[in-house]
């Protein structure tokens, strides 16, 4: 049970990172100006 | 640093909250069938209904869940198939790009957490709905999405186990059909998929029958292989 919860926190990881940069990464740039 | 244009406990939040929640609905009522086939298949697998509940929680991504339950059936590691996850749902960092360009400026903290329940369905009536996205528009708009999503696999998973022993077996297949359904609408619009499904079915069975590669591996590098080579073939193709 335990390797499966590791490998489905790492599946969230590798699905929540490209959601996520694109939207607090590039609006760096919103809080530059 | 930018001001938020308006406050968490703000009317126009929980108007903006409300607005999510409804056009949310429309992505629920698709998404409880295809949750309760997920709980119905995760059972015939054999993961634990914890399991099953928590990839809905933490991963909340239809595709690839069903793709991991097919790569733990055929025996694959952990790392073969967080990889095919990675490659499986990297499109949608282009529609969080898309989604940032048309959002409205929002602390970060909040963009981080709406980031989260952004998926095919929730982009399209978001990008579609044409107003300026704001994050608690989004909140509403993703937990009715994500909570029908969590709450069908559990569904789904309870159904499995109450079904005869006979017809939880014969779910097995009910996997591939959906993998089938999923495929030919793809196949019909276009010729590039065939071209894409034809040599990762081609890479992949060199891979996994000729060269003996594992099988989780041969997935990885076939969808590799096959994506990058025929988007770069077609491009040409167009170009010339």
């Amino acid at each position: 049970m335990i390797p499966l919860l590791w490998m489905i926190v790492g599946m969230g990881i590798v699905t929540y990172v490209p959601r996520m940069m694109p939207l607090v990464i590039f609006d760096a740039e919103n809080y530059i100006r | 640093m930018t001001s938020v244009s308006y406050t968490h406990h703000s009317p126009e939040a929980w108007s903006e909250f409300k607005t999510g929640l409804r056009a949310g609905v429309s992505v629920a009522i698709g998404y409880i069938p295809i949750a309760i086939t997920y709980g119905l298949l995760a059972k015939s697998t054999g993961l634990p209904l914890l399991a099953t509940f928590l990839m809905s929680v933490i991963v909340f991504a239809g595709a690839s869940q069903f793709i991991a339950l097919n790569m733990i059936t055929i025996g694959s590691g952990a790392i073969e198939i967080i990889l095919t996850t990675f490659i499986v749902n990297i499109r949608q960092l282009l529609f969080s790009a898309s989604i940032n360009s048309i959002a409205d400026r929002d602390s970060p903290w909040f963009k981080a957490l709406y980031a989260f329940g952004i998926t095919d369905e929730t982009f399209t009536i978001a990008a579609t709905s044409g107003r300026k996205i704001r994050a608690f528009y989004m909140f509403g708009l993703c937990l009715m999405a994500y909570s029908s999503w969590c709450l069908g696999s559990v569904f789904g998973y309870l159904v499995g186990e109450a079904l005869p022993p006979v017809l939880q077996a014969s779910m097995g297949i009910a996997l591939y059909a959906m993998f089938i359904g999923l495929l030919v609408p793809s196949l019909k619009k276009s010729r590039k998929f065939v071209a894409i499904a034809g040599t990762s079915a081609i890479i992949h069975t060199i891979l996994s029958y000729g060269l003996h590669m594992s099988t989780g591996w041969a997935i990885v590098i076939a969808t590799l292989i096959a994506a990058i080579g025929i988007e770069f073939v077609w491009k040409e193709r167009d170009d010339s």
